[in-house]
């Protein structure tokens, strides 16, 4: 049941008076009077001073300028009491609860006033066009046009906020149209009956609110629900390539926005007024001279700039101060890629100590960057250096207040030397066991294993915090509060679907590079793009331009292209694959389930095993699935199993210290890639179950604790285990259904793949052996490639049918398949090709054949 | 619906923006103790001013003994002056903050008798 009725709610007071006459020109007359009472007390206080008014004159003056005085004040008053404390009544519910069971409250009880007075305006104009069913149209027409700020979440769309008011009204005219004698007679007493869309509307705004732990259900929210019940906005977020979600986006953009003005107004909140920092507090330190020359003051920074919100790594913060707390091994070691935000941390510990927000330790501390760089550079030879480090560490111990941040520590620990590099671990060693010496040294995975493991006694005076790189959710509100100061730059206009597509994109098509730095990077570049162009607005088609260009992947036209080929797979497939029809088959319907996205899929774009003897096309499917798909063979990163059967050579593939991954570090690299492991029987078990993660969710772990993502991956593991199975099932004329299950249980029964590994498959797929008939076609296609070579040179080779035949005699082996036949057509035919054309046997214009017993050339 | 008018911006006026001006009050006061780091400087009163400081070494010689002992006394001694300025500074504005905020807060009781009084005053200058 829905429960609604607005004149029964505590906000409907509100809504009332707001429709008082008086009530409406509130501010003006505030503001009229004010002015006239700064007209009339200048006037009285020029008089005054220059003595040029008699007393009577300056009584006159002076009491209107109480009066419009005291009228502004009562005008303040008033307008204060409404906003304040009508248009907020007190509720004695939250809106969590009333989600749980909306049909116990009333729900009209649960709005703001913007979205209560818009309400209102809909019953309103729907008893007055005599329409008996409230529609979602005019909940939304009332409320863009009372409320400008939602211009807001239009215009970041890329919507026309006017025009779509004006369609609005042209809408509610048809409505009133269609439905105005729904309202039989005249009634006196209208009673609002809520359509569908309009329930349903709220009903998703109250959910929507509770989720954003509203205190009521806010216009966001209820322009949020429109977005998704009413039938005008759908139709207008279709015709531009919008979603609900971007508007519950926008939404909540908007009211970050409003809710971070709100906070600055506030001035005289505490929050507020420590910014302003504090007198003295330093006096208990001792100088720092020589830090402060080689250094970055972070704390003081971070002052300068208003102590700016910084986004994510709010776990990660405060694991941070809370070493920093401790007595005993209280420095941080931050590991973590470089752009997941490392310094954002520093930035954040920096704010919240010089607020007093952080842990007492930590309170009111200097956070300060040694400039090691800087130092190296400016300062001649070893021992000078060393001696201003012994200094600089020196002071930080005396002065009893600082937290020592050095940025790529791994450079300075390593032992070797290089410009702008120097080891500092000698001195720092002797440092570091000092409480009072307090340190946050950054560095990524590869510097943590490849230098500092090195030095497990400095290792073991860190404590270590893995930074991992943020959310998209995060990277938005960090895009989005980008947004002003990148518009301010460039005198550009940022729409939302581009922001937007620069987390999505980039999260898709460079899974490399972390965030949030990769789509501030992006960002950045598409903003001078456009600039660069003269142009005024960044839409979603400059971010697709740049990302596909940073790529080389035709973003957009891919979407296309897929579809197609998706659509088409098993006639492109045997364009270069003889035979074998359940196995494309099966490919194909198995790799348009997992693209469809009927659910949320986190694994590869397709995994397949192929099982079958040698040599009946399981690799050449693979090739063609990586042309079809990707666009070029090259895109297929072929693994020979059979070299990774120790256990050793997991990190050849996986990386470590010492070495790169073959295959991470390729993906890494280029993620759109078929991964081809052939002959997978005979890699170590232990390597299968590292590929379990990458079947199953999609990602590996790498050697140096990276994750790899494989998402855009094709996966096929190719097997010829078992295949007299198949033999033998050929032989036999077994029915080819059991064929699959008598195979896989032979492979569960000798323990070559265990289930959960073979489970984990979209498809394993069973390839026959070919016939002679299918190797007549499958010479058909290598001559054909022949053919094709000759007649660039304007030579015309005729293929007969007595030659096909005797390749396929010379060639079949039930055992090897097709593989033979590569050999015996190179023996047999493009050797003797190539010789005639050398010798000048044969020459342009000529029309030749191959005679089949002697394998001699015959112009006819 | 409809809770008496009167009743609720009474209300308002005398509970919950009392509640707030009593709020805004007590984090100038607050913060106007961190401003001048009170509690910080009267616990650090007697420091050495900039941890300026000179140690005895090993060994007794008198006279380095009372030269070092006169150097820590001065760095002390400057420090306490130094501080006591600024403790006393940010205890003036302490009192000023509180008087100011007992104006603010009989100011807002009152201000509906001086709405009134204010009226009958304007009126009276003008006729």
């Amino acid at each position: 049941m829905f429960n609604f009725n607005l004149k029964t709610a505590p906000i409907f007071q509100a809504v009332k008076w707001a429709k008082h006459p008086a009530q409406n020109h509130t501010r003006f007359l505030e503001s009229f009077f004010f002015v006239a009472f700064i007209i009339f007390f200048l006037l009285f206080l020029f008089g005054f001073l220059t003595n040029t008014l008699d007393k009577i004159s300056l009584s006159r003056l002076l009491g209107p300028s109480i009066l419009t005085l005291i009228l502004t004040i009562f005008l303040k008053l008033l307008s204060s009491f409404f906003n304040l404390k009508l248009a907020k009544p007190g509720l004695d519910f939250n809106l969590k609860s009333v989600a749980k069971n909306p049909a116990n409250f009333n729900l009209a009880g649960c709005l703001s006033f913007p979205s209560a007075k818009a309400v209102f305006e809909s019953i309103k104009w729907s008893r007055s066009m005599k329409i008996l069913e409230v529609d979602s149209g005019s909940l939304f027409y009332y409320l863009l046009k009372d409320n400008s700020e939602l211009g807001f979440i239009f215009f970041r769309a890329g919507l026309d906020f006017n025009q779509i008011k004006k369609g609005l009204k042209e809408n509610l005219r048809e409505i009133a149209f269609r439905t105005s004698k729904s309202l039989a007679g005249t009634q006196s007493e209208y009673e609002p009956i809520f359509a569908e869309n309009f329930q349903n509307s709220v009903l998703e705004a109250l959910k929507i609110g509770s989720n954003k732990n509203h205190r009521r259900i806010e216009m966001g929210d209820i322009i949020s629900g429109l977005a998704k019940f009413d039938p005008v906005f759908k139709k207008i977020l279709i015709q531009n390539k919008l979603k609900a979600a971007d508007i519950e986006k926008l939404t909540l953009w908007l009211e970050s926005l409003k809710e971070r003005i709100q906070a600055k107004k506030k001035w005289w909140e505490y929050k507020n007024l420590i910014k302003k920092g504090s007198l003295g507090r330093e006096w208990a330190a001792g100088y720092t001279l020589t830090l402060d020359k080689y250094s970055i003051d972070w704390s003081r920074i971070m002052r300068e700039r208003g102590f700016p919100e910084t986004v994510g790594h709010l776990e990660e913060t405060k694991i941070v101060e809370r070493i920093l707390s401790r007595r005993e091994i209280n420095n941080v070691l931050l590991v973590g890629e470089p752009g997941t935000g490392r310094k954002s941390i520093i930035n954040a510990i920096s704010s919240r100590s010089a607020l007093g927000e952080s842990l007492a330790e930590v309170n009111y501390k200097r956070i300060v960057e040694l400039d090691l760089p800087l130092l190296v550079s400016q300062l001649e030879n070893r021992e000078e250096i060393e001696a201003v480090l012994n200094t600089i560490f020196q002071e930080v111990v005396s002065a009893g207040n600082i937290i020592l941040v050095i940025n790529e520590f791994h450079d300075f620990v390593s032992g070797k030397e290089r410009p702008g590099v120097v080891d500092i671990s000698g001195i720092i060693s002797s440092f570091l066991p000092f409480p009072q010496f307090q340190i946050i040294a950054v560095t990524s995975y590869q510097g943590l294993h490849q230098d500092i493991e090195r030095r497990p006694t400095i290792l073991s005076l860190f404590e270590k915090v893995e930074v991992p790189e943020i959310s998209e959710e995060e990277t938005m509100i960090i895009l989005e509060n980008l947004v002003p100061l990148i518009e301010r730059k460039y005198r550009i206009f940022v729409l939302f679907p581009a922001v937007r597509d620069i987390v999505s994109l980039s999260a898709k098509y460079l899974p490399a590079l972390p965030f949030p730095k990769k789509a501030m990077d992006i960002f950045d570049e598409v903003a001078v793009q456009v600039c660069s162009l003269k142009r005024k607005v960044v839409t979603e088609e400059d971010v697709v331009k740049i990302i596909s260009e940073k790529t080389q992947i035709p973003i957009g036209k891919m979407e296309v292209r897929e579809r197609e080929i998706l659509l088409n797979l098993e006639q492109l497939i045997h364009q270069r694959i003889i035979n074998q029809d359940l196995a494309v088959k099966e490919v194909s319907s198995a790799l348009r389930r997992a693209r469809a996205e009927v659910f949320e899929r986190k694994k590869p774009m397709g995994t397949f095993l192929f099982l079958g003897p040698t040599g009946v096309g399981k690799t050449e499917t693979a090739k063609a699935l990586a042309e079809i798909y990707f666009g070029e063979v090259s895109k297929i990163i072929r693994l020979d199993m059979s070299e990774f059967q120790q256990i050793k050579d997991i990190s050849r593939l996986i990386g470590s210290a010492k070495e790169d991954g073959y295959l991470t570090t390729k993906i890494r690299e280029d993620p759109f890639s078929l991964v081809l492991l052939d002959e997978i029987e005979k890699a170590h078990p232990n390597l299968l179950n590292l590929f379990l993660s990458v079947l199953d969710e999609g990602y590996l772990t790498d050697g140096l604790g990276r994750t790899v993502n494989f998402k855009n991956t094709i996966i096929i593991s190719t097997s010829n285990a078992g295949y007299q199975i198949i033999l033998e099932a050929l032989a036999r004329e077994t029915e080819w259904s059991l064929v699959k299950k008598t195979l896989l249980d032979y492979l569960f029964e000798k323990g070559i793949f265990r289930p959960e590994f073979i489970n984990r498959f979209d498809g394993v797929i069973v390839f026959n052996p070919l016939t002679k008939e299918n190797l007549l076609d499958i010479v058909g296609l290598q001559l054909q490639k022949l053919k094709e070579g000759l007649l660039k040179k304007d030579i015309e080779f005729i293929i007969t049918n007595p030659l096909k035949e005797k390749i396929v005699q010379l060639s079949y082996n039930p055992q090897f398949g097709a593989r033979e036949m590569k050999r015996v057509i190179q023996d047999k035919i493009e050797n003797v090709l190539a010789k005639a054309l050398l010798g000048g046997e044969i020459k342009r214009g000529d029309r030749i054949e191959i005679n089949p017993l002697t394998f001699q050339v015959v112009r006819v | 619906m409809g809770q008496n008018i009167l009743f609720q911006y009474l209300t308002w006026h005398y509970v919950d923006q009392v509640r707030g001006i009593l709020l805004a009050w007590k984090n100038f006061l607050r913060f106007n103790l961190n401003y001048f780091s009170i509690s910080l400087l009267l616990k650090t009163l007697f420091s050495h001013w900039r941890k300026y400081q000179w140690s005895y070494g090993r060994g007794f010689d008198i006279k380095r003994y009372a030269e070092v002992f006169f150097s820590n006394l001065i760095s002390r001694v400057i420090g306490a002056i130094i501080r006591f300025f600024l403790i006393l500074i940010g205890v003036v504005a302490e009192i000023i903050i509180v008087l100011a905020g007992i104006i603010v807060f009989l100011g807002w009781l009152l201000l509906p008798v001086l709405l009134l009084a204010g009226l009958w005053f304007g009126f009276k200058l003008l006729f």
